[in-house]
């Protein structure tokens, strides 16, 4: 079975690593909070591992997730 | 295992701690009086829910307003001709004028209302049967009582039919037909019986299991499930007996004892009346319309107590009323899995203690919020976005900002100054004013201290923390020679008095010792700070202070002990903005004039309210208050105070730590505001940023994207880098890891 994502973004090719100059791919990364994790998909460097996390995410269903994650 | 039962722990993960058990949330909620009954429902002897048929009735719904009498009694038309009109001398509006015309109401309900009979589907069923003695509306009353809750009702009477009981109150043929509608589908059998004697009711005492006698008969001795009544005049009054006694015939057959003697229990109810004036009743209830009788239901003021609603933005924002509140603060405090929806409403109580102040009966709201508080910090539960900033914030105020001197020149001082945390950073140049004029006019010495005087850790229940402050303020306190402390803030002086030993003073009291010169002649308003809550001699010092200093003081709405917060109290500010806002708002609008405070954090909430408005400090040294500081600058006014005062003062140097060269494009500076990002870390994400050059460079936009952890969050910084620095195009965070 496919491993559940919560969250998926392409980087459409429009983002490059400023330090390896190569563009970021969609790859796996996890949010975490108060012992929760979330397996998600990210635009990640492939070569230094760098995951950027877009202000729209940031702001929306990261905070949203994380509000009621602390008022569980 | 033992050891996690002693620490509350329930099942692998959970913490849990009962603040109070449902006994003490029984006695808290008692000391509200918003359910007792109103003056008229507790005059009536039925009990009538009059001002909920008020109610029903000002909306035109006499239908709905019906019902709620039928509930009490079918004898609308009898009620409207007979009631003797306890209820409506009771009614607090004939304290200002006319009580509201009840009996035209229940008049109205019995023309306008619809017919009383049940779906005989709805009436229940139950094999037990009653025996009904009596001519008179007492019985007619017990076989409605008994009928309606499903007993077979054998009715012995002298009466032909009931209308003949109705006819004896005046009653047309119609009036009664109306009142008797009720009566349909109900298993009554009426049992002609002249002027039956005690053996009759013997005999059919074995017949029946419980039955009811009218007091008529003057009958003592009665068979065991038997019941009588004392004897009346008044209807409503029959008709209260009759119901104790079908109810007392009930609990007979249920096998319940019930005591004969009914409790009466004094209603406490308070009843808000400001702005209600006196009205006059209408004139002709005999001939009531549906207009007339909507009118006169529109009189009633639906007496009810807001008072601590009234003045309190946070209630009304909630849509709380206290003693609700603390049910569901309860229940939020017992919840070991699932959402805890009260959080955010309990965060959002600033613990003023205006509604406790406001409350006839002392209702102390607040006192639960800080309990709840406390054991969510205790139990892990509480919010980590909560308070961090605000604790951040006083961390910086006792770290890096923190100043603690003897004046030059003395090793230990008679007086130490401490303006408070806000002071610093809201009005720096007021601080450096009122020390420089403490020293002139003290004798003995005057040492400064720049910190936190811990309320804002007690505000986020980190009694940890607080613990902390107090032992670093007493260390310096001790080491300058046990100082007076003359505080310029209301919060500080009641922090120090309640839990040190520090003999305070407010500069206000000091300055006015020693004179205080004419510098306005404005007419003004006072806001009194929570800090001086129950404090009657500080605001009165106060006042004295401001007219000494020139000006003429006009009163506003709620003064004193029952002054609103300006939403900086509780941390609220930080907590849920929004709600602070509103408060802001709220208290910044009592006033028509100029808005003296004599605390900072008020003086700066009501700036940001837009109104006209300085401190008492500001106003005695001439200080024009600045544009209000942003979250930086408030931080940044406090370094430099500390700076300015230790090399002109003490002549010792503070190095600040040089920040890189960044501008903020339009609108950036705003969003940081509103998002609590800090210049200070936006510094440290570019700073993190020179060290490993990591970063995303988003085509689309044209700008850099870096990020660094600092503390439990996140900092995101979009941003181009050119040779004169760094221009900043947003700022954003998040306190989940990504890895």
């Amino acid at each position: 079975m496919a491993e559940k994502n919560y969250y998926t973004i392409d980087p459409m090719g429009k983002l490059t690593c400023a330090k390896c100059r190569i563009p970021l791919v969609k790859g796996k990364a996890t949010f975490g909070y108060l012992g929760n994790a979330f397996p998600v998909e990210l635009p990640v460097c492939p070569q230094c591992g760098f995951i950027y996390v877009p202000e729209e995410l940031a702001l929306g269903k990261v905070l949203t997730v994380e509000r009621s994650l602390e008022d569980k | 295992m033992d050891q996690k039962k002693e620490h509350g722990f329930i099942g692998k993960h959970y913490l849990m701690k009962q603040a109070f058990g449902q006994e003490e949330l029984h006695e808290r909620e008692a000391v509200c009086t918003r359910e007792d009954p109103p003056a008229c429902m507790e005059s009536c002897p039925l009990h009538m829910d009059m001002r909920a048929v008020c109610a029903h009735a000002a909306k035109g719904d006499f239908k709905k307003a019906a019902g709620v009498i039928r509930t009490v009694t079918p004898f609308l038309h009898l009620l409207s001709k007979n009631c003797s009109r306890t209820c409506v001398l009771a009614c607090k509006l004939s304290e200002l004028g006319d009580g509201v015309c009840l009996p035209a109401l229940e008049r109205a309900c019995a023309l306008y209302g619809g017919s009383g009979a049940v779906n005989r589907f709805m009436l229940p069923k139950k094999s037990q049967k009653t025996a009904v003695f009596g001519d008179d509306l007492f019985a007619l009353a017990c076989c409605w009582e008994l009928g309606k809750k499903g007993y077979e009702v054998h009715w012995y009477t002298a009466c032909s039919s009931m209308k003949e009981v109705l006819s004896d109150w005046g009653l047309s043929e119609e009036e009664a037909a109306s009142d008797l509608t009720a009566f349909a589908g109900l298993r009554i059998t009426l049992e002609k019986q002249e002027a039956p004697g005690c053996e009759i009711l013997e005999k059919i005492r074995q017949e029946v299991d419980a039955g009811c006698v009218s007091p008529a008969y003057g009958w003592t001795e009665l068979p065991e499930g038997m019941y009588t009544a004392e004897n009346r005049e008044k209807a409503e009054q029959l008709l209260a007996e009759a119901k104790h006694t079908a109810f007392l015939a009930e609990r007979y057959i249920q096998g319940v004892h019930t005591s004969p003697i009914r409790e009466e229990r004094e209603s406490r109810l308070f009843v808000t009346i400001d702005g209600v004036k006196g009205s006059s009743a209408l004139t002709d209830a005999e001939h009531v319309t549906k207009e007339s009788a909507t009118a006169e239901a529109a009189r009633c003021i639906q007496c009810q107590c807001v008072e601590c609603i009234k003045g309190c933005v946070y209630l009304q924002h909630y849509k709380r009323n206290p003693r609700a509140g603390i049910r569901e603060i309860y229940n939020n405090m017992s919840i070991v899995m699932g959402n805890h929806m009260a959080n955010g409403m309990i965060n959002a109580c600033d613990e003023c203690g205006q509604c406790k102040a406001a409350c006839p009966n002392g209702f102390d709201y607040p006192d639960v919020c800080r309990i709840a508080k406390h054991t969510m910090v205790e139990t892990g539960k509480m919010p980590g976005s909560a308070h961090e900033f605000a604790l951040l914030d006083a961390q910086f105020s006792n770290g890096e900002a923190y100043l603690a001197k003897p004046e030059p020149g003395y090793e230990s001082c008679r007086y130490l100054f401490f303006p408070g945390c806000q002071a610093s950073a809201v009005s720096p140049k007021t601080v450096e004013a009122a020390y420089a004029d403490l020293r002139s006019r003290l004798e003995g010495g005057t040492g400064l201290m720049l910190g936190c005087c811990g309320a804002v850790a007690k505000w986020a229940a980190r009694e940890d923390l607080f613990k902390d402050a107090m032992e670093q303020l007493r260390e310096q306190w001790e080491r300058m020679g046990r100082p007076q402390v003359v505080c310029a803030c209301p919060t500080c002086k009641q922090i120090f008095d309640q839990y040190t030993e520090f003999s305070t003073v407010g500069i206000w009291e000091v300055l006015m010792e020693s004179g205080v010169k004419q510098v306005s002649e404005e007419t003004v308003s006072v806001h009194d700070a929570c800090g001086a809550r129950g404090n009657a001699k500080m605001q009165a010092d106060v006042r004295v202070f401001i007219e000494a200093l020139g000006c003429r003081i006009e009163k506003i709405p709620f003064e004193g002990d029952v002054s609103p917060c300006c939403g900086y109290g509780g941390l609220v500010k930080y907590t849920n903005p929004e709600v602070a806002g509103k408060k802001a708002r709220f208290a910044a609008g009592r006033s028509e004039q100029k808005l003296v405070t004599y605390c900072m954090a008020c003086r700066d909430q009501f700036s940001r309210a837009g109104v006209d408005t300085c401190h008492i400090l500001e106003l005695a040294y001439g200080v024009e208050p600045q544009p209000v500081p942003d979250l930086s600058a408030r931080r940044a006014n406090r370094l430099k105070l500390k700076q300015k005062l230790l090399s002109e003062l003490w002549k010792e140097g503070f190095e600040m730590e040089t920040m890189l060269p960044v501008s903020y494009a339009d609108g950036v500076l705003e969003q940081m505001e509103e998002r609590m990002i800090l210049k200070s870390d936006v510094d440290a994400v570019l700073k993190a940023y020179e060290r490993s050059e990591v970063a995303v460079f988003d085509e689309e936009n044209g700008w850099f994207v870096t990020s660094c952890r600092l503390g439990n969050v996140t900092f995101w910084v979009k941003f181009t880098r050119e040779e004169t620095g760094y221009t900043v195009y947003g700022a954003y965070s998040h306190r989940m890891t990504v890895e």
